[in-house]
């Protein structure tokens, strides 16, 4: 058992000494230098060690990738065939509003949705607003097909994926790496001097539409 | 912002080459020195006869304090890699094992730290410091996909309840890889005489200290999760397998609390509870990898 | 607290000792953990039930097959074992804390004040003071100390000596009580819920319909709009589920519904489950009346042959019919092997039958019906008017919530008062000595680091206010006293 034996009644102090320890500047500049050191030592490490993990690539993706046009900006070059074979290009529609939808005849919430576009698209096609509606993965004729069901007068164009560049012009394939749908139906609204105005990733009904319409529509 | 999601990985690289340094110094430090002495002695014969013996001494400080520093540049890295991540996603990295496992690193060093400032047992930083390093490991085979901040999905984008209960769960993991690592040391300590090791005593609090921490935590998982299951689910609990998993890793701990305030278990059995408890806190961790069922999201 | 005295009680009957056996069962600390380990087996055997890690163990030791096979079968958590391994812990826990009530209280309100100069002699940790002067000065000045470090200090005069208990956090015991109590409400909340709550998980609304809930609510629901919006890189960020609630035909509530964010009308809560789309149908008579307006909904069913083909049905009693409506294949690949029907988009193919029809008979008259236009069948003239999309609520009313709310602040408030305001207790005497007198203080902290981390903290304040260097007796293996004192977290209310 240890045991202190109760010696002078006179108080010691209650916590015990540290050992005096006094740094010299020389000790302490020792000691800064040691630690930068250190820090050097591993950001160099964690250099070589991320490089060789392909750093380089992180970053691009999730919320930082570029699939689409942005807001705000010059839309991207889009050129496809339509339906009966005839060459579209987005640029033969300067100087007036432009509603891309990117779409499907196979796509349940395109179909959904479908009368309510074609009811918006009566409206806004006197205006003097051009919609586009870009069939994705299947035929253009049969997207067509579906769109003589709901008596629209909206252009279907093909798929720009299908068309090989080496068989046809390689602008189509240009554009449908500016325009990367991943989501069916994709709106994209276009004022009249070629800037999008709006990137709609979710299914519209008709007074939706007209907002988005009657927006593109009003930028001079 | 991909620039921010770089950086944030690289720092994540640098928190864990930290660690991983911090690990090694602080088992040198722990293991102690072992000093070889060569004995020469001459015989009768005329002969001399050489031999070695080893000797054990208590570990450099030295290292011990260089382990410190290592694990404040591991804990100050995992924070910027947290951080920088956080800007770019607008909240809290936990939404998959990739950002989960980083803000692990985050308080797993940031609970030691404190740790160690309470009780200044270094020795701890061996096994807690492997553990984290083990952690940066798994975390460096994770798919490279899961670095990018992807944007959450709707049923995990509730950040005030996600934040509070991915954050506490993280705590509670860290906090009982402390008392896992007190209870190893316990065992270690335990009956034999080495000096430099911390009095066994203090280990069984150090154990005892950090479930008082993590227990109250842990339920607080459970309360959160089911007061989110309840808001995006409509029922508040499921018998979800990570649930189960969780409560699980509940009721061990609980065994211990029992047995330790009820019938006054102490040391040696309680710190084999504790090896248990920490088993079960694994397996609920790593649970999505065999369990399919609602925490089955954000790739892996 | 064990009471060690025997007494002698012939009158008690086998009924009385049978009572007292379960009270004592139920009691025992050793049958409460055997219960809780015993439910973190079973807890642990449903875990991985829902797990690969059986099918893995079944592939390497085939020899498990029966038991593994039966281990998937088995729904632990809602066996008749679990529920009442649930039920013996509810009374376990009932009953432990019912008896431990009047020792804790006990402990609180009437401690044992005096102790014995053996049992002091005899601790393994001890501190103390030898003094010049009267014992009753020093009785007063360490009663003052202790209680300047919010100890409650209990004096009594045995003889000439003064017997010391002091104590701290005492109230900290009471926080058992408000955990074991959250413990047995949860139990009561899941019970409350799945006796008088009801959880539809598959309630469904076609945009543009009104569907009634049911279960005695009188609530009913119309979709406006569901709408689900994605990332660009295709990853869904929100499904809403714009509608309006009607109390008895009378609208009450209106506004979104989307996950995480429920509508709740009363006790009656609507969650956004999920979504497919609807084919709204109009059929008509013979002479033009209409025996049908509304959206179906397709993909909740789907046919019995091609799983990838949506399906959808509506019983129409007052011709005592059924027609079933089948929508394209989503999957193209199927054709022509799976889909028989090849559907092209904007067709339906739709099928009359009598609602007592027996399966095996022949075949019912079914037709193709295309977007906008109208097919006769069974003397229906059958419209496909569009598609619309459907929205899946869960509704639930769950009058367990409270309790569980209840519950679930009750027991980390109880943990925290348990954990954060631990127990600490001094006893002592002060006596009169050849030279003055002398105080023996003891903490009641076996094998208690911080217990005792804490007394010596408290001994090195009175070794301030005394002025007087202590004697003091540690476990062998302790630090000195003062740096022990100054170690370690500081427990709260202390310094």
């Amino acid at each position: 058992m240890t045991s202190q034996q109760p010696a002078s009644p006179a108080p010691i102090s209650s916590s015990p000494a540290k050992p005096a320890t006094r740094i010299t500047a020389n000790e302490r500049l020792i000691r800064i230098g040691l630690v930068a050191v250190v820090a050097l030592g591993i950001i160099g490490a964690a250099w070589f060690v991320s490089g060789r993990d392909g750093i380089g690539l992180i970053g691009g993706g999730g919320v930082n990738a570029q699939l689409l046009p942005k807001v705000g900006e010059q839309a991207p070059a889009l050129v496809t065939y339509d339906s009966k074979g005839n060459l579209v290009h987005l640029s033969d529609f300067k100087g007036r509003p432009v509603w891309l939808n990117f779409w499907g005849s196979w796509c349940p919430p395109c179909r959904s949705e479908m009368p309510d576009i074609v009811a918006a698209y009566d409206e806004l096609q006197p205006k003097g607003v051009v919609m586009l509606a870009v069939s994705m993965q299947e035929a253009p004729q049969t997207a067509q097909q579906y769109a003589d069901l709901n008596h629209a007068t909206f252009r279907v164009l093909a798929d720009p994926n299908i068309f090989d560049p080496q068989q046809f012009p390689p602008e189509i394939a240009d554009s449908a790496g500016h325009y990367q749908i991943r989501n069916f139906p994709t709106h994209i609204f276009i004022d009249r001097n070629g800037i999008v105005r709006a990137v709609v990733l979710e299914p519209l009904d008709e007074q939706s539409a007209l907002k988005y319409g009657d927006m593109i529509l009003a930028q001079k | 912002m991909d620039g921010l999601v770089k950086l944030s990985f690289y720092c994540f690289a640098a928190s864990s080459i930290a660690i991983a340094a911090s690990a090694i110094s602080y088992i040198v430090y722990s293991v102690g020195r072992i000093r070889v002495r060569r004995a020469m002695m001459a015989t009768s014969a005329g002969t001399t006869v050489s031999g070695s013996m080893a000797e054990f001494g208590p570990g450099a400080a030295g290292a011990g304090r260089f382990g410190t520093m290592l694990a404040w540049f591991a804990f100050v890295f995992a924070a910027f890699a947290v951080l920088f991540r956080s800007i770019v996603a607008h909240r809290l990295p936990t939404s998959n094992m990739y950002e989960f496992s980083l803000t692990f690193l985050l308080c797993i060093t940031g609970i030691y730290l404190v740790f160690e400032h309470m009780y200044h047992v270094k020795q701890l930083g061996a096994i807690v410091m492997t553990i984290g390093f083990g952690m940066a490991v798994y975390v460096w085979t994770l798919p490279a996909d899961l670095r990018e901040v992807n944007p959450l999905i709707p049923a995990l984008n509730n950040r005030p309840i996600m934040t509070a209960h991915v954050s506490m769960a993280i705590m509670s993991y860290a906090t009982f890889a402390v008392s896992f690592a007190a209870a190893v040391l316990y065992l270690i300590a335990e009956g034999r005489r080495i000096s430099w090791l911390p009095n066994a005593e203090m280990l069984d609090d150090i154990g005892f200290r950090a479930v008082t921490i993590g227990f109250p935590m842990l339920s607080l998982v459970l309360i959160l999760g089911a007061m989110w299951a309840h808001e995006a689910w409509g029922v508040y609990w499921s018998w979800d397998p990570k649930e189960t998993a969780a409560l699980f890793t509940w009721l061990v701990y609980g065994v211990y609390l029992h047995t330790r305030t009820l019938r006054g278990w102490r040391g040696r059995r309680s710190a084999i509870i504790l090896l248990f408890g920490f088993a079960a806190v694994m397996f609920t961790y790593y649970g999505n990898y065999f369990f399919g069922g609602l925490h089955a999201y954000g790739g892996v | 607290m064990a009471d060690t005295s025997v007494r002698t009680q012939p009158t008690r009957s086998p009924f009385e000792v049978g009572i007292d056996r379960i009270w004592r069962f139920f009691c025992s600390v050793r049958a409460a953990v055997a219960e809780i380990v015993l439910l973190a087996l079973l807890v642990l055997i449903g875990t991985l039930r829902g797990s690969e890690v059986p099918g893995w163990i079944r592939e390497y030791v085939p020899v498990t097959k029966p038991v593994v096979d039966r281990w998937y079968a088995w729904d632990v958590f809602h066996s008749l074992v679990f529920i009442l391994l649930l039920t013996v812990i509810a009374i376990a826990i009932t009953v432990c804390t019912i008896n431990r009530v009047p020792g804790i209280w006990q402990s609180i309100a009437h401690p044992k004040v005096t102790t014995s100069k053996g049992y002091l002699r005899n601790a393994d940790t001890s501190a103390s003071f030898a003094a010049a002067g009267e014992a009753s000065m020093l009785a007063t000045s360490v009663v003052e100390s202790l209680e300047k470090q919010r100890f409650r200090v209990l004096t009594e005069q045995v003889g000439n000596d003064t017997h010391i208990y002091a104590d701290k956090h005492r109230y900290g015991k009471l926080g058992t009580f408000p955990f074991h109590l959250a413990l047995i409400l949860l139990l009561v909340g899941g019970i409350v819920g799945a006796r008088y709550g009801f959880r539809n998980q598959e309630f469904v609304v076609p945009e543009g319909s009104t569907r009634a809930v049911g279960h005695n609510t009188g609530l009913s629901v119309e979709l406006n709009r569901f709408t689900d919006s994605y990332s660009q890189l295709g990853i869904a960020q929100q499904y809403e589920s714009d509608v309006v609630i009607y109390k008895h035909g009378k609208k009450v509530k209106s506004g979104p519904i989307t996950v995480n964010n429920p509508i709740t009308y009363g006790t009656t809560t609507f969650y956004q489950s999920s979504f497919g789309n609807a084919a709204e149908l109009k059929i008509t008579d013979a002479s033009g009346n209409v025996i049908y307006n509304d959206a179906l909904d397709m993909g909740i069913y789907h046919l019995s042959t091609n799983p990838d083909a949506p399906a959808g049905f509506v019983q129409l009693p007052d011709r005592g019919v059924m027609v079933t409506v089948v929508g394209p294949d989503v999957d193209p690949a199927n054709a022509p092997q799976l889909d028989k029907l090849n559907l092209a988009p904007g067709e339906l193919w739709v099928q009359v039958m009598p609602l007592n029809s027996q399966p095996g008979g022949a075949m019912p008259p079914n037709t193709k019906v295309m977007q906008g236009k109208t097919s006769q069948l069974d003397g229906m003239n059958i419209e496909f008017v569009r598609e619309k999309r459907f929205a899946v609520l869960q509704v639930a009313d769950n009058p367990g919530m409270p309790i569980f709310y209840a519950a679930a602040f009750l027991l980390v408030a109880g943990l925290a008062v348990t954990f954060y305001f631990p127990h600490r207790r001094i006893r002592g005497i002060v006596a009169s000595t050849a030279n003055g007198a002398e105080v023996q203080l003891v903490p009641l902290a076996r094998r208690d680091w911080s217990g005792k981390r804490d007394f010596y903290r408290a001994v090195a304040v009175l070794q301030d206010r005394l002025g007087i260097t202590p004697y003091v007796r540690q476990p062998e293996g302790a630090n000195d006293w003062q740096q022990f004192a100054n170690a370690g977290a500081g427990t709260a209310g202390s310094r």
